[in-house]
């Protein structure tokens, strides 16, 4: 059982395969930094963006500059510590791999887009200075907090507890504050500005996208094995943990908006994120709720095959190389 | 470039042997009259100055040296011996004529298919420094109006499946055959239709090929039997990401427990979609 309190370590058998599956999908999955390429953003930034869509942007870099390290943090302490399948936290070692990879990613976007050292150092201190950056961060600390004094999960008032934490994570840290910044950046893209970042983002969300599905699965797997926890107390906290995730994530759009940028709007932004929530109220087992449309037909680009000009980008759409050790050379094999 | 849209238009499979000899017709004339053209050329302003030295002096174009070389020679529909010994008379102007470029940039202006290359999907998304572009297969969805299967339902479909049409069943397994992605191609097509090709073909070719998953074994085995089949050279390969983002613009597929599917379907057994 997942949630046991001693100490699982035996991956034979394997209890938990499908998330052996996904560690091993995600490891192909590894990119690094050095594939990323601001240059074209550089000029943007100085050039290009109104006052307007510059003040998007920093509080965008404010958001990312914190997030990541913050979801690291939980994934510590709570994840790791709680899921107990050998299985599952060979998968949460490399998403930790890929959480420490897009904080470096942020940290270069920060020394990029903030030549000011003052701005740089603001940029890191946003969670507690900028009130709607702090206002995300506070969600994500209330979550956190409430499982600080959790050593075992031993009774199930402790496992539903968890449980909160874990699907905080995943439907409303990842799930949606992420998917919410994603948009603003793809809608940037689509008028043509900051490349850089959009391509730096389309590795992101890859991961993001990894990592709410192997959160999805493990809440699936503990809705199994202890159905008594999903009850309709659980079901009401979650929507009420939504409803709060949008309401936060909406104060913060109206302050990334506050001048006003042409094409992108708080309602539709309202739309977008209730659209993506009912998504994840779906992948929890729950029925939809706020029943709206995606708002955003830009989105559309990051749900096809992608075919990158080599000369121009870097190749996102690829897979890493395998081990020769294991496979051997042949001529007759179908192609 | 745009073989692809060429077999579109013609109604033919990638694969079928319809297209590969509609592909070694094209070659075929293209290069005749290149030399044709240059020798006429030559004719009137002079040979280039190696001519002398050059094969086609010695009464061989690509065609006669690849009869000597490779396994398997498309059908000849012009006079090559003729042309040959026209060539020995009046000299080329040109000592190499015909090569098959990737043509990845213009084809997106122009927009059509790149290369001598299977589309890679029915929905794309093209990246370049100018931006990201949304490459629809605009050929599937006159078929699909056609038959009245176009809705915005069938373009969610579609976008869920990869851009694949495979295992839509609402779509006949003709059309379903003719738009199949490159990643639902044999490579063995592409390697085959180039290696008939190069008979044509005196520089060389762009040819790329496509594993969704790539193996040791698949690679040893493609390049070898791209080597075997006198290949030249080959170009990129492409493969696909291993894990992809999430979907935002296609719905969650909605899942059922058990109860849920048993006591809706007692319930509404016409309408419970739990049990459609």
């Amino acid at each position: 059982m997942i949630l046991n309190t001693e100490l699982n370590l035996t991956l034979r058998p394997m209890q938990y395969p499908q998330f052996f599956k996904l560690y091993k999908d995600s490891i192909k999955n590894i990119w690094t930094t050095d594939e990323l390429d601001f240059s074209i953003d550089f000029e943007h930034l100085r050039d290009k963006l109104s006052p307007k869509e510059a003040h998007l942007i920093k509080r965008l870099v404010a958001f990312f500059a914190t997030a990541d390290n913050l979801v690291a943090h939980n994934l510590v302490l709570n994840f790791y510590k709680h899921l107990n399948s050998p299985e599952y936290r060979m998968f949460l070692g490399k998403q930790l791999f890929d959480e420490m990879l897009h904080v470096e990613t942020y940290l270069l976007l920060v020394d990029n887009y903030l030549p000011d050292p003052v701005e740089r150092s603001e940029a890191f201190d946003a969670y507690r200075s900028i009130p709607s950056v702090k206002l995300k961060a506070d969600f994500c600390f209330k979550y956190m907090d409430s499982i600080n004094e959790l050593d075992k999960l031993d009774t199930d008032e402790k496992k539903k507890q968890f449980l909160q934490n874990l699907i905080c994570f995943a439907a409303c840290v990842e799930g949606l504050f992420f998917f919410g910044s994603f948009a603003y950046v793809y809608f940037l893209r689509n008028k043509g500005l900051l490349p850089g970042l959009a391509a730096a983002t389309n590795w992101v969300f890859r991961d993001e996208t990894m990592h709410i599905e192997a959160a999805m699965a493990a809440i699936g797997v503990i809705r199994e094995e202890y159905p008594h926890l999903f009850d309709e107390a659980l079901k009401k906290r979650t929507e009420a943990m939504i409803d709060e995730a949008i309401e936060v994530e909406m104060a913060f759009c109206s302050d990334a908006l506050s001048l006003g940028v042409s094409g992108i709007s708080p309602t539709m932004m309202k739309d977008y994120l209730m659209y993506c929530a009912d998504n994840r109220l779906v992948q929890l087992g729950y029925p939809k709720k706020y029943l709206t449309k995606n708002p955003f037909p830009f989105m559309v680009l990051q749900d096809v095959q992608s075919l990158t000009n080599f000369f121009e980008k870097r190749v996102t759409e690829y897979q890493k190389g395998f081990s020769a050790t294991k496979q051997a050379v042949v001529f007759d094999e179908a192609f | 470039m745009g073989l692809q849209d060429a077999f579109f238009k013609m109604g033919y499979v990638f694969d079928s042997p319809e297209a590969k000899r509609l592909s070694d017709q094209i070659s075929e004339t293209v290069y005749y009259h290149a030399l044709k053209t240059s020798s006429q050329i030559a004719k009137k302003q002079g040979a280039f100055p190696a001519f002398k030295d050059s094969r086609y002096a010695a009464g061989f174009t690509q065609v006669q040296l690849a009869q000597d070389l490779q396994p398997e020679m498309p059908k000849l529909n012009f006079d090559w011996a003729a042309l040959a010994k026209d060539i020995q008379r009046d000299g080329l102007r040109n000592s190499l004529l015909i090569a098959i470029a990737p043509t990845a940039t213009i084809a997106s202006i122009v927009g059509s298919y790149e290369s001598i290359e299977p589309q890679i999907s029915n929905f794309f998304k093209r990246e370049t420094l100018s931006g990201e572009f949304l490459n629809i297969n605009r050929y599937l969805i006159q078929d699909l109006k056609d038959l009245g299967l176009w809705s915005p339902t069938m373009r969610a479909q579609i976008i869920e499946q990869e851009g694949s049409i495979q295992n839509i069943e609402a779509i006949p397994l003709e059309i379903r055959a003719k738009y199949r992605t490159v990643w639902e191609v044999s490579q063995k097509t592409l390697i085959d239709m180039a290696a008939t090709r190069s008979a044509f073909v005196d520089q060389s070719q762009s040819l790329n090929l496509f594993l969704e998953d790539p193996s040791i074994g698949k690679l040893s085995s493609m390049y070898m039997y791209a080597w075997k089949q006198g290949i030249k050279t080959t170009y990129y390969l492409r493969s696909r990401a291993k894990t992809k983002i999430k979907k935002t613009t296609v719905e969650e597929p909605k899942s059922y427990s058990a109860e849920e599917a048993v006591a809706c379907s007692l319930e509404n057994p016409e309408t419970c979609e739990a049990c459609q």
